[in-house]
């Protein structure tokens, strides 16, 4: 072979490799701004969800977690004064209504809530008790599904949102802080959260709870 | 003729209020909760509320005396309140915690007051002698939930978890800034079960392992008859238990440990599985082969009953 030749062929496969890889880096992160577009093209919905659930639980407090990727068994969580009861169902089964009806729940705006949530991939939503100093608050955390946030090679990633009940300081690289200590990065289950606005927070996660 | 009459009705009277008062208080005293609680909430309180004044710790610096003393007697009202915080790598210290709040609250506090004032205690068989850089951190656990405000529960778990140490802690047996979520606080089933033995007063039965689960035929009424005679602690599989992600894990391992508190079979086959873990009572009716399928430890501690 001619020396030209062969370095030509050689030059070739190295850019290949370098495409190759870089194709492959590229299937495994998620769109830079991915939270902040999909927070304004939902914000609504968004919104929506968290104030009927925020509502439905001043009531009677609950969680809500979809089990499954076909969004039709769900894991529902009655809190009672002492005692959680956790219970699956499938949403189109009567078991749920009447579950629903023997706790004492309001059953059609729940089962609303629950639609609203089929409707936008939001796996699980509760609310969350965090503290600033000694003093008690609460937050609702919401994660969602997206196609845009799976990998081929690092798998599933769960968009978490988290809506708190007043504006949250944040640094220069738009990370929500500790209101009671400014020096500490205000976290949620081990990951840092950014902002999407003053009172909403994000972290892209492997785990939706 | 009409007194020896009633003379003998009062007689037989006494005799069955006596069989029966025989009959109910051997029974009893078989329950551990009775005899075997070495003092009461009410004691463990009086004790507490007698502490006029404590002063901050030159060991704990970031633990305030009057917090502390406030965690201790929540402790002591509310054994069931006890909270291992979120991501941290507690629970098989929170689960057993159950054991001091509930059958020697006043020996808790005690011991407690005395790890703050003097950095170092005695329980059980052992000496808890916690090291500088777990002293220096108890009371700055974040993120965590109600622990963020419960910094007695913070120098407890830091202190058992510096203490005990098992295989899963080999890679990382010094505490760095962080560690309550990493392996340095995990708790393998051996570690759990000396843990109970070198603690507190009582005998441990434990079957199971690690990696494989215990061949008990009949599981729910195994755990029934031995919630009888003790506290059955379980070692499951958490990621199972309280589903997290939709992936399904080809590796399945147990990582977390309950108190097993009710457990009886459903008209339909299912079993009612109640259950103690972070801070609350919680219950989930599940197959009896997906419960097999979850437990891979089951450990009974009972009391040693003192003559």
């Amino acid at each position: 072979m001619d020396p030209e030749d062969f370095e030509m062929k050689n030059g070739t496969y190295i850019l290949t490799g370098i495409l190759g890889l870089f194709g492959a880096l590229s299937s495994c992160s998620y769109p830079r701004n991915f939270t902040r577009d999909f927070y304004t093209q939902n914000e609504q919905k968004l919104e929506t969800i968290k104030d009927d659930f925020n509502r439905l639980y001043t009531q009677h407090p609950f969680s809500i977690l979809f089990e499954e990727k076909t969004f039709t068994n769900i894991s529902f969580e009655f809190n009672e004064d002492s005692i959680k009861y956790i219970y699956h169902f499938n949403i189109h089964e009567r078991a749920f209504t009447d579950s629903l009806n023997a706790h004492h729940y309001n059953t059609q705006l729940v089962q609303k809530l629950v639609e609203d949530m089929r409707a936008i991939q939001c796996t699980w939503i509760a609310n969350v008790d965090y503290y600033e100093g000694l003093q008690a608050r609460r937050l609702i955390q919401m994660s969602v599904r997206n196609k845009a946030l799976n990998s081929t090679l690092k798998g599933e990633s769960y968009c978490t949102l988290v809506f708190f009940e007043r504006p949250q300081p944040f640094n220069n690289k738009g990370i929500f802080l500790d209101r009671s200590d400014r020096k500490r990065r205000r976290q949620i289950n081990g990951n840092v959260l950014k902002r999407v606005n003053d009172k909403v927070g994000y972290a892209i996660t492997k785990q939706y709870r | 003729m009409m007194t020896v009459t009633r003379g003998i009705r009062t007689t037989k009277y006494i005799i069955f209020v006596a069989i029966l008062i025989c009959s109910v208080l051997p029974a009893r005293a078989l329950l551990p909760g009775d005899t075997a609680r070495k003092s009461s909430p009410e004691q463990a309180l009086q004790y507490l509320n007698s502490i006029k004044e404590l002063r901050q710790s030159k060991w704990w610096p970031n633990v305030a005396p009057d917090l502390l003393l406030q965690n201790l007697k929540t402790f002591t009202i509310k054994p069931f309140a006890f909270y291992e915080g979120k991501t941290t790598n507690f629970c098989a210290y929170s689960a057993l915690t159950y054991i001091p709040l509930t059958y020697d609250p006043l020996g808790f506090a005690r011991f407690m007051v005395d790890l703050y004032r003097n950095g170092q205690a005695n329980i059980g068989k052992i000496q808890l002698k916690p090291s500088k850089p777990v002293r220096m951190e108890a009371g700055l656990l974040r993120y965590k939930g109600s622990l963020d405000i419960n910094p007695a529960g913070q120098m407890w778990f830091l202190t058992l978890a510096d203490h005990f140490k098992g295989y899963l802690n080999f890679f990382n047996r010094r505490f760095q800034k962080g560690d309550e979520n990493t392996f340095w606080a995990s708790t393998n089933f051996a570690k759990f079960n000396r843990m109970l033995r070198r603690l507190f007063n009582g005998n441990v039965k434990a079957r199971g392992a690690d990696l494989f689960r215990p061949a008990i035929n009949d599981l729910p009424v195994y755990l029934e008859a031995h919630m009888q005679k003790g506290l059955v602690f379980l070692y499951l599989n958490n990621k199972k238990l309280y589903r997290k992600s939709h992936k399904q894990s080809l590796i399945s391992t147990p990582t977390h440990y309950v108190l097993l508190t009710d457990i009886r079979q459903l008209p339909d086959g299912n079993i009612q599985f109640e259950y103690w873990d972070y801070g609350a009572r919680a219950v989930q009716q599940l197959s009896p082969e997906f419960l097999k399928n979850i437990i891979y430890g089951v450990s009974v501690w009972t009391p040693r009953i003192s003559k």
